[in-house]
């Protein structure tokens, strides 16, 4: 299917919000369901993810609809990553643009933790979701509107967020700092 | 009297089927005509863009878990449909389409196996052809006068079998553009389906997921 007949597809999806499943086969897709699901999303975007891929999360679609979806002060974005993260290092677009965003959180797992999930998510409002079921591959699936497995999603992400260590260069240009959950 | 005597002075009815005669070689000469592999390359073509919504057109990443699942690899056969072409010029597996899997159970799919993967409804219409053409000329010789020694064949008593073969005859490729048809509506209604349920399986993973303990 070409990108922009799937564009189209995921936005039609993403308005209706009826849950209906819908498969990503590739990093341009994911990039695409990252991508509208910022523009979609009401409230929160909560991101599980080994480093944030900049080929999906650094296009510059993907940055605009997080800028848009950041501008309101009360939206809120948690992202958790396994790796180690230069926020400052401007190697990935999407930490640059949000590194001293207020409403923004980054924070790395611990290692040991690593072994207790084999996924990676994105999940937005305690609704939508997209959801790699192999952490180590960029196919996904991904739906809007489907509350049981958001609201599992969340569940899973909030266990696990407490468990993270702050990233943050919040108010620091040129470093960023570690901090202790 | 000998039997030539007999056959010779008994009159021949199957000039009368003429026109139903022609018809039945017209019909099964169209049905001959018609493009070749056409039910095949129309779920192939299908059931390779449904595949290509979980390889990404190609990319080696689909999970192993779907490329394990019987319903991948019965859209996965259906995606490399062999054409049995004689030439032998006929492997349509590749990296991308293994064409290993079973085929989708269900009638249609067993009337697509047993009639049409191999080309049997191409030899039946050629038997067709080949019986009208026969009765064609027969009739056109028993008209005119030539071999009237097979006359008493189609005699009023026996030439219902006749008209009955030709209604076959007739209604033979029709019947097979009707049910080629279904069959090519079901092998796109299995390839979509079965997609859309491998990714309502995946979905059901996310409803699923947990932390390892």
């Amino acid at each position: 299917m070409p990108l922009e007949n799937y564009r189209e597809k995921v936005e039609r999806l993403a308005r209706e919000r009826k849950g209906k499943p819908i498969y990503n086969a590739s990093v341009d897709h994911a990039s695409i369901i990252i991508e509208r699901m910022f523009a979609h999303a009401r409230e929160n975007v909560s991101i599980l993810s080994g480093k944030l891929n900049a080929r999906a999360y650094g296009r510059d679609e993907v940055v605009e609809e997080a800028t848009l979806f950041l501008s309101d002060p009360e939206h809120r974005l948690c992202i958790l990553v396994e790796e180690d993260v230069d926020l400052g290092d401007g190697k990935n677009p999407f930490f640059e643009a949000f590194k001293n965003h207020n409403n923004v959180s980054v924070r790395r797992l611990p290692d040991h933790l690593h072994e207790s999930y084999d996924f990676h998510f994105l999940v937005m409002d305690g609704d939508s979701y997209r959801f790699e079921g192999d952490k180590n591959k960029h196919s996904a699936v991904a739906a809007f509107g489907d509350v049981d497995a958001a609201k599992n999603l969340e569940n899973i992400f909030e266990s696990l967020w407490d468990s993270g260590r702050e990233l943050s260069a919040r108010h620091q240009e040129s470093e960023y700092e570690v901090m202790p959950a | 009297m000998s039997y030539l005597a007999t056959c010779a002075g008994t009159l021949s009815m199957l000039p009368n089927l003429e026109p139903l005669t022609a018809g039945a070689l017209a019909l099964n000469l169209a049905y001959l005509n018609l493009e070749r592999f056409r039910y095949r390359d129309k779920i192939r073509s299908r059931a390779r863009t449904e595949l290509d919504r979980l390889n990404g057109g190609g990319s080696d990443n689909t999970p192993r878990k779907l490329l394990e699942n019987r319903w991948f690899q019965e859209v996965d056969r259906l995606a490399a449909l062999p054409n049995h072409d004689p030439t032998g010029d006929d492997d349509l597996r590749s990296a991308s389409y293994r064409g290993n899997g079973p085929l989708p159970a269900g009638p249609w799919g067993r009337i697509y196996n047993g009639f049409y993967e191999r080309h049997q409804d191409m030899y039946v219409t050629c038997i067709l052809t080949v019986y009208s053409i026969f009765l064609l000329a027969l009739g056109t010789a028993h008209s005119s006068g030539i071999l009237i020694s097979t006359s008493c064949w189609f005699s009023a008593d026996l030439i219902a079998f006749t008209f009955w073969g030709l209604v076959v005859s007739i209604l033979a490729p029709i019947a097979f553009v009707i049910v080629g048809k279904q069959i090519v509506r079901w092998g796109k209604d299995v390839s979509k389906e079965n997609v859309n349920g491998l990714v309502g399986l995946l979905s059901d993973e996310a409803k699923d997921a947990s932390l390892k303990t």
